[in-house]
């Protein structure tokens, strides 16, 4: 979670001539030079200037991160559960959470117990908090269960994919800040974001930047604030009685691990071992669907400590990853801002002819 | 539509405003609604305020329906199971964004993205868009309204005397009718209609609208306004034509129309927003 708590406090912020955090040397050179860049439009430099918004710096972080779903700490490594599972996918089948060393008869009521493994754990604990939790499990219908019967299912939630994420965003991020307290910035504006693959899908390029600002006339702020919006869109934000707290954006990846009924759904209803055809909807499926946002909007609530998220982005990708299981990535990004006046609603509208 | 504020009570103050809040270190105020979550432009939001209206969370609603197998080989008439499946996850995905907007506390949801997939095996039927409640506190409807248009067009209507009351939708998947051994051979060679696949167009748009219509009618509307279709091939069955369609259900109130006159302006800037946030964010 970028939690505007993470922002160098304008007080321990150094001026740039005595700045000495890790800016490195070239850029705080350059960050204290008179001339300066911005990454705003003509359009938006105006409406600034006009509110008295001085571009001091183009601002810049970046954090470039390995990128693997088995790698970082995930459970597919250390788990006999999932077949040693560096196999692939097909290490999955048959070696669903639970039916390792557990009884089949014990459905999962409150996610992982550490006992149920029976000690098999090769890597140690399986705590939940470390590579995520269970948050919704589903159970065999069938009374025939075979070898290859899929008797469990389960939704996870891959928090060690999550925190990855979160770590390589919030690290470009208050590097950004910590160039923009370099400059003598109050505020970040126009931030851009961008998670893309680098040279190849197991490194992942986290930047963020933005034009560091200063209010002409006004002391420095308790913290830098940053928000994603610039010009008229500010100017408009801050009529309404708000100002930018922070950026905010945070991940969430749910991992479907089918069970035999959403297994066979996603093939098209066709079932193995004598179960009649199968059609309707696939809760599994739907749940992660659901439990993907939902995480994902929980997580940026919890870091908005009773302030407002502005004009929320929400990204979700998804894909099958085959024999019916499936992931669910979702990505929330948006503004917190907060009321610091009462503002005055705007007039109620009329109808306008244009002749344009 | 437009709600303005001359140029004296905005920009030229806006200076000040900006340095008395930086004096005093941008303190906040309390808010009715802590932790509010919305979608909404700064317009969007600023218009729906002047009628009274706020942002209260950003919902969603997803359900997946399975397809079965089998159901894509060519046969004739409609693809039912298709066209089952994809009113099955629309229906589920509104019955959850709704379920969300009431634990919310909203009223209604504006905004609404409709995003359909359709698989071999699988529609997947996702709605996002931001729960929005009256700020005189009135106590939330039992079914919360759903409308797939912008902050700014729900105001309109209000202001014309009408509500939004849900989303309709209707989607048919069509097998086109067999060519003759004769036919195929004749058209094979020729840029002639291929009167198949525009039969399985009508057909499916026919079914399609047909059951938007019909659930407008549930839904106590009088008619549906931005209706939005789509239509084409099916990507994994050549033979197959789909069509979808849906649009905010709407009935007139008991309320007088407030909208006034009509004053006539030729705006002398560009007809283009001159600042997108999503498009400065890049890929």
């Amino acid at each position: 979670m970028v939690d505007p708590g993470g922002i160098p406090e304008a007080e321990g912020a150094v001026s740039p001539d005595g700045y000495q955090g890790d800016v490195p040397p070239e850029a705080a050179g350059r960050l204290s030079s008179p001339a300066w860049s911005s990454g705003l439009s003509v359009n938006d430099f105006a409406a600034c200037a006009q509110m008295g918004i001085r571009p001091v710096a183009l601002v810049q972080g970046f954090c470039v991160m390995g990128w693997s779903w088995y790698g970082m700490g995930s459970p597919y490594l250390y788990r006999p559960a999932y077949g040693g599972a560096m196999g692939g996918m097909g290490g999955f089948r048959g070696g669903i959470p639970g039916t390792v060393g557990g009884g089949f008869g014990a459905p999962f009521s409150g996610g992982y117990q550490a006992g149920s493994y029976g000690g098999q754990a090769a890597g140690g604990s399986y705590g939940r908090s470390r590579w995520g939790s269970t948050i919704t499990s589903y159970s065999c219908p069938h009374y025939y269960t075979g070898m290859d019967h899929r008797n469990f299912g389960e939704n996870f939630e891959q928090r060690w994919v999550s925190d990855a994420w979160q770590h390589g965003f919030s690290t470009a991020f208050s590097r950004m800040m910590e160039e923009a307290a370099a400059a003598g910035a109050h505020g970040v504006i126009a931030v851009v974001d961008t998670v893309s693959h680098l040279i190849d899908a197991s490194i992942r390029e986290f930047h963020v930047y933005g034009t560091a600002v200063v209010v002409e006339g006004a002391p420095r702020p308790p913290a830098i604030w940053s928000t994603y919006l610039a010009g008229q869109r500010l100017a408009k934000l801050i009529e309404a009685g708000f100002m930018p707290a922070s950026v905010v954006a945070s991940m969430a990846s749910v991992r479907v691990w089918a069970v035999c009924v959403t297994q066979a759904l996603m093939a098209g209803g066709y079932q193995t071992g004598g179960f009649s055809a199968l059609s309707g909807e696939i809760t599994q499926v739907s749940d992660a669907q659901m439990q993907a946002r939902r995480l994902v909007r929980d997580h940026v609530k919890s870091s908005l400590g009773g302030d407002t998220l502005h004009g929320a982005a929400l990204g979700v990708s998804w894909s099958d990853v085959g024999e019916g299981d499936y992931q669910v990535d979702a990505v929330l990004r948006g503004t917190r801002v907060r009321r610091v006046r009462e503002a005055d609603p705007l007039p109620a509208p009329t109808l306008t002819l244009r002749l344009s | 539509m437009t709600s303005a504020r001359d140029g004296d009570a905005t920009a030229g103050n806006l200076r000040d405003t900006l340095l008395s809040l930086a004096a005093s270190g941008y303190a906040g105020r309390s808010v009715a609604r802590k932790g509010s979550t919305s979608d909404l432009s700064i317009d969007e939001a600023l218009v729906l305020h002047s009628v009274g209206w706020e942002p209260v969370e950003l919902v969603c609603g997803a359900a997946a329906f399975s397809i079965p197998a089998g159901i894509w080989t060519w046969s004739q008439g409609e693809v039912v199971a298709a066209s089952a499946a994809y009113a099955g996850a629309m229906a589920r995905a509104a019955a959850a964004i709704q379920a969300e907007c009431r634990a919310a506390g909203g009223h209604g949801v504006v905004g609404v993205r409709v995003d359909v997939a359709v698989e071999r095996h699988l529609v997947n039927a996702v709605l996002v868009g931001s729960a929005v409640a009256p700020g005189s506190g009135a106590r939330p409807p039992a079914m919360p309204f759903l409308s797939d248009l912008s902050g700014r067009d729900f105001t309109l209507l209000r202001l014309g005397g009408w509500d939004p009351v849900g989303l309709a939708f209707g989607a048919s998947f069509v097998n086109a009718p067999r060519r003759s051994a004769s036919a195929a051979l004749r058209q094979s060679s020729q840029n002639v209609e291929l009167t198949n696949y525009t039969e399985a167009l009508y057909a499916a748009r026919e079914s399609a609208m047909e059951r938007m219509q019909a659930m407008a009618s549930q839904l106590t509307g009088q008619g549906v306004v931005g209706v939005q279709v789509s239509e084409g091939a099916v990507p994994f069955a050549r033979h197959a034509l789909r069509f979808a369609a849906w649009g905010t259900v709407v009935k007139s109130s008991e309320r007088p129309d407030e909208l006034g006159p009509v004053s006539v302006v030729v705006p002398l800037d560009d007809a283009k927003l001159a600042f997108d946030a999503a498009s400065l964010r890049g890929g």
